[in-house]
């Protein structure tokens, strides 16, 4: 123990003597160690989330998809569902739901939760029961049933009702209609992200088409059964339906996979990015820091080898490093740990969206464990290895004069200067990845250029059915609201759309074209869809750039008309003159719809990709849908407006709510919260690595100044000018810089085209990207060469001839 | 953990070592190095004894093999081949650690360029060799406190060899050497880098700690100073090629 504490208090005074190495090694760990457990922590959290249902892995997520079109799973349509549902035996139970609102009126004012239209299927499929009362009965999920049942959550259950247990069998005012509560979830229990709110989805509604793909589904894999046996009754169930649905069903077939997987199939790719780009960072700060070390150790044999000649063993040497590298480490990594729940917090609290229930983040132990013992663990190898080294050779040269403070070897050397080339090629790879990453949010951001997005206020009403049953009521509201919310003072226009654009949101629905289409044709286009009144255009600034708005006259009792961006126009009709010509939707029965103006290209969903772009939009009175975004441009601050459009709304009718109100600048910042956030990540990442890099070469130059101080005052003394030195050193640290980028550049360039699917309109081989990040380096190796540089050029030969 | 050891303590005036043998012996001694594709030969057979109490020189021209000779002696080093007996036993094999075990109990060293570590205070630079053997603190103290009287440095026992003269530094290189009562002194050019008036007052000290019994064998290529030596011991090219004794 004494030697121990006289270790210890060696390793403390000789870090407390060089302060800077001390607190640049513990920096790196601290900077290493605090990404990777942040980032590390929020993957555990959402791919190897605890969901909390039993026995989870044989919940498997059922789904549609076309094998024509691509790979990728579609929500199911409500018939199919019901023939899985009554032919399927590998599956225990089917759950089915789709994703709704609910305005529940039970103070003065009716608050929106998410709310989940359920089967009764749902629950026994995942396995959870309420905690309180029932979930619906198989009877309940018919149309017309008496009982208008609804579950609710936890968290409304506290929130709205004090947790009072004689909840079950009130009523509650929901959407307009009276319902009855029959059982309340468990805590924590949400599904599927975050609605609280659950009312029966009636599976007997025969009305619904095998073309409304609206509806998902869960499957309890039965016992005895397997993934692989429900994969093949699923695809004989969708075979037998491709022969007896060939309109709808011509090229589909279901596939289960499981649950878990397909939750976080979205997210995995960016995890996985960001997982490797703090990995980066750390290998980079453990390079780093074993660059320090190495020169440390080697500033420090002479130190060892007297050591050594007083009779201390090779083990008592080692030990006394360990001390100063555990101590060095330690300290690091409880900076690290702190930096990383500091970080995780700030991320999280940066997201504006609500995190779904099963997402759970913590600074996870295990995660933090591995990542301080990688960085320990590369401490004390780059921290011992030069001891093994003086203490296996020579222990009286450096004892002896004209080595100072040890020798430097070439083997050493090789070793700096490769660390330092690791360090840059991967400063490199990680660079190029955030750019990527910036440049694909800035021409995301781009976007909005295309829209006049400040002074306008938007909010979003729905009307529900129960209230507004007929078609006409809701297009006569929604008109009057329009007009009276254009009285208000200031209010410069208004207008309504079903799915704002640079939004979230991506509705598509197939088409038929007038003398090129087949009626019944299965392979008549798809376009993204969209619904909006008059003045909306005019109000977001949506450029119309031929023909005619829509007036209050279209649709209706009036002609059917549309509007087409200059996408839809080029990809409809190849180019050809797009106004005057005619489209349908659903079937014969339904009206021609003639295009009468086309406009600017902008995506409905930001995020769109370019197959999705072409749009067509279809005024308010031919598509009566019960919930439209109101946009309201004004002169002055859109913000001030709220109090008034709210007023405006309650004075008409105090049972709607109005909802998602912001500044359309706001609503389309929050659109692109995911890649803004991921950018920013990056970027931070990026930085550090490019930090940590140029201190890395910092640093190895600033060692070799200081081992070849004589040899520079020798140069001198021979005549060497200043710019000579100046040559030397710069030469030194672009050599390596050079050998750096380039092996960075090969690998980001094979590396990033697994990122192609991140990215948004950008290549992921993009020149400027690759250019910037090589000038970028190569710039910050020469800063950070420069202050060794003009060191060695103020050193005095007579000086440095004499300098040990 | 601190143990308590039995290690012998000479008092002042007496050699250590048992008598009627010589303290140190080397016979038919060779050191070869081999680099990449030339084979140097820093000592040829190298006969040699030190008996107790003994101040032996051994001078020559640079490369000749004297510190390579030396570090032999002081088991920083290891033959090539011969044999070498310390106090009666063979050393020639021993491991690293028992080598270690040895330099840290029967042998003081003092180097020319002093090798006090500057991070520990004139106290702990002594202190250091009986702290790796594990002795307890009291001990070491009183050790200490003894080796710094010695050399008159006791009263700089708090400072950094930093704020110390090279003549007192070496004073207390030489008290790091004594404090673990060792079997002999090996010195390599021990005022090397000390100017005339330090490096008399070092050899003085020398020659007052021989005729307290210490034994001392010294590498210098100045003949100034090995004369201070009872024998000295001259070497070329790697061989004993004379021997002459002084006072």
């Amino acid at each position: 123990m004494d030697a121990l504490l006289q270790d210890l208090r060696y390793a403390i005074r000789s870090l407390r003597r060089t302060p800077g190495f001390a607190f640049t090694v513990v920096l790196m760990m601290a900077l290493g160690i605090g990404v990777n457990s942040m980032i590390y922590s929020v993957l555990r959290g959402i791919l190897f989330a605890d969901l909390p249902f039993p026995e989870v892995d044989r919940i498997v997520k059922v789904a549609v998809f076309d094998t024509k079109e691509s790979d990728r799973d579609m929500s199911m349509s409500l018939p199919d569902l019901r023939d899985i549902r009554d032919q399927s035996r590998t599956l225990g139970s089917l759950g089915v739901w789709t994703e709704s609102s609910a305005y529940l009126t039970t103070g003065e004012e009716p608050q929106r939760h998410d709310a989940t239209l359920a089967n009764a299927g749902l629950a026994s499929a995942l396995g959870v029961q309420p905690a309180l009362g029932r979930w619906f009965t198989r009877e309940e999920c018919v149309t017309g049933a008496n009982l208008v049942p609804v579950v609710i959550g936890h968290r409304v259950w506290r929130e709205q009702w004090g947790s009072d247990r004689n909840v079950l069998g009130k009523t509650v005012r929901m959407n307009g209609r009276v319902r009855t509560i029959v059982g309340v979830m468990p805590e924590g229990f949400r599904f599927p992200e975050t609605s609280d709110i659950f009312v029966p989805l009636a599976m007997n509604d025969t009305t619904s088409s095998r073309g409304n793909h609206s509806f998902e589904a869960v499957g309890r894999v039965a016992r005895g059964a397997t993934l692989a046996a429900v994969q093949s009754e699923l695809k004989q169930i969708a075979a037998d339906l491709s022969r007896e649905h060939p309109a709808t069903n011509k090229d589909g077939t279901f596939r289960a996979k499981p649950y878990r997987e397909d939750l976080v199939q979205d997210i995995r790719p960016m995890l996985v990015l960001l997982a490797l780009a703090v990995a980066f960072v750390l290998l980079i700060a453990c390079a780093n820091v074993a660059n320090l070390l190495l020169a440390r150790a080697n500033s420090r044999v002479r130190e060892l080898s007297v050591r050594l000649a007083m009779g201390a063993t090779r083990g008592r040497i080692l030990r006394q490093l360990l001390t100063e590298s555990v101590l060095l480490s330690l300290t690091g990594g409880v900076l690290g740990v702190l930096l990383g729940e500091w970080g995780m917090r700030l991320v999280l609290a940066s997201i504006p969206v609500e995190i779904p229930y099963w997402m759970h983040f913590e600074l996870d132990a295990s995660v933090v464990a591995a990542v301080v013992a990688v960085s320990v663990l590369s401490g004390i190898l780059f921290g011992l290895a030069p001891a093994w080294q003086v203490t296996s050779g020579d222990v009286l040269t450096p004892l002896r004069e004209g080595t100072p403070g040890g020798g430097d070897t070439p083997a050493r050397r090789r070793m700096r200067n490769a660390l330092v080339v690791s360090e840059v090629a991967l400063a490199v790879v990680l660079l190029i990845g955030s750019g990527l990453m910036v440049r694909s949010f800035l021409r995301m951001q781009d976007q909005r250029s295309a829209l006049r997005s400040e002074g306008v206020l938007t909010s979003t009403v729905t009307l529900p059915v129960a209230i507004y049953p007929e078609d006409e009521q809701r297009v006569a509201f929604f008109r009057e609201f329009r007009q009276a919310l254009a009285g208000l003072p200031g209010v410069r226009s208004v207008g309504g759309v079903l799915n704002l654009h640079l939004g979230r949101n991506n509705w598509s629905m197939s088409l038929q074209r007038e003398g090129v289409d087949d009626p019944k044709g299965l392979d008549n286009p798809v376009v993204t869809t969209n619904v909006i009144t008059p003045g909306y255009l005019a109000t977001v600034g949506l450029p119309l750039l031929q023909g005619r708005d829509f007036t209050e006259d279209d649709g209706g009792k009036g002609a059917h008309v549309v509007l087409v961006n200059q996408s839809a126009a080029r990809k409809l009709w190849r180019g050809a003159e797009a106004i005057g010509k005619r489209v349908r939707f659903g079937g014969e029965r339904e009206e021609w719809a003639t295009v009468v103006g086309v406009i600017a290209d902008i995506r409905q969903h930001v995020n769109a990709p370019e197959q999705r772009i072409p749009e067509i939009l279809i005024p308010h009175t031919q598509f009566k849908n019960q919930t439209l975004t109101l946009a309201v441009r004004t002169g002055g601050d859109p913000a001030a407006l709220a109090s008034s459009v709210r007023a405006l709304l309650r004075a008409r009718d105090p049972n709607l709510p109005l909802y998602n109100m912001r500044t359309l600048r706001e609503q389309i910042a929050r659109s692109m919260w995911d890649t803004r956030l991921y950018a920013q990540l990056m970027g931070v990442f990026s930085v550090l690595a490019l930090f940590i890099a140029a201190l890395g070469i910092y640093g190895v130059m600033a060692y070799s100044v200081a081992q070849r101080t004589r040899e520079i005052g020798i140069r001198m003394a021979l005549g060497a000018a200043r710019a000579d030195v100046q040559r030397l050193v710069i030469g030194q640290a672009t050599r390596l810089t050079l050998l750096g980028i380039g092996i960075g550049l090969a690998a980001a360039y094979g590396l990033t085209r697994f990122m192609a699917g991140q990215l948004f309109s950008i290549r992921p081989d993009d020149p400027p990207t690759f250019a910037g990040v090589t000038f970028l380096l190569a710039a910050s190796a020469v800063l950070a060469a420069w202050l060794p540089t003009a060191r060695a050029v103020r050193v005095d030969p007579v000086v440095a001839l004499r300098h040990e | 953990m601190s143990v308590m050891t039995n290690d012998r303590v000479a008092p002042h005036g007496t050699a250590k070592g048992e008598p009627g043998r010589p303290l140190l012996r080397l016979e038919e001694v060779k050191k070869v190095f081999y680099t990449d594709e030339v084979e140097t030969h820093a000592l040829s057979g190298v006969h040699m004894e030190i008996q107790r109490g003994e101040y032996v020189s051994i001078s020559g021209p640079s490369g000749c093999g004297k510190s390579t000779l030396l570090s032999i002696l002081g088991l920083l080093d290891t033959a090539t081949d011969g044999q070498y007996w310390l106090d009666g036993k063979p050393v020639q094999s021993l491991g690293f650690t028992e080598r270690a075990r040895i330099r840290n109990r029967e042998i003081g060293f003092i180097f020319q360029s002093f090798n006090l570590i500057g991070d520990l205070s004139v106290y702990e630079n002594v202190e250091l060799p009986l702290t790796y053997r594990g002795m307890a603190t009291a001990e070491r103290k009183r050790r200490v406190g003894e080796a710094l009287e010695r050399v008159s440095m006791a009263h700089r026992s708090k400072h950094l060899p930093s704020q110390l003269s090279g003549g007192q530094q070496q004073r207390v290189a030489v008290a790091r050497a004594l404090a673990g009562d060792p079997l002999i002194l090996l010195a390599d050019e021990p005022t090397g880098n000390l100017d005339s008036t330090n490096g008399e007052a070092v050899m003085e000290l020398l020659r007052d700690l021989h005729q307290q019994g210490s034994t001392i064998c010294m590498v210098t290529h100045d003949n100034r100073f090995s004369k201070y030596a009872q024998r000295t011991i001259q070497l070329f090219d790697g061989r004993v090629v004379d021997e002459k004794r002084g006072h």
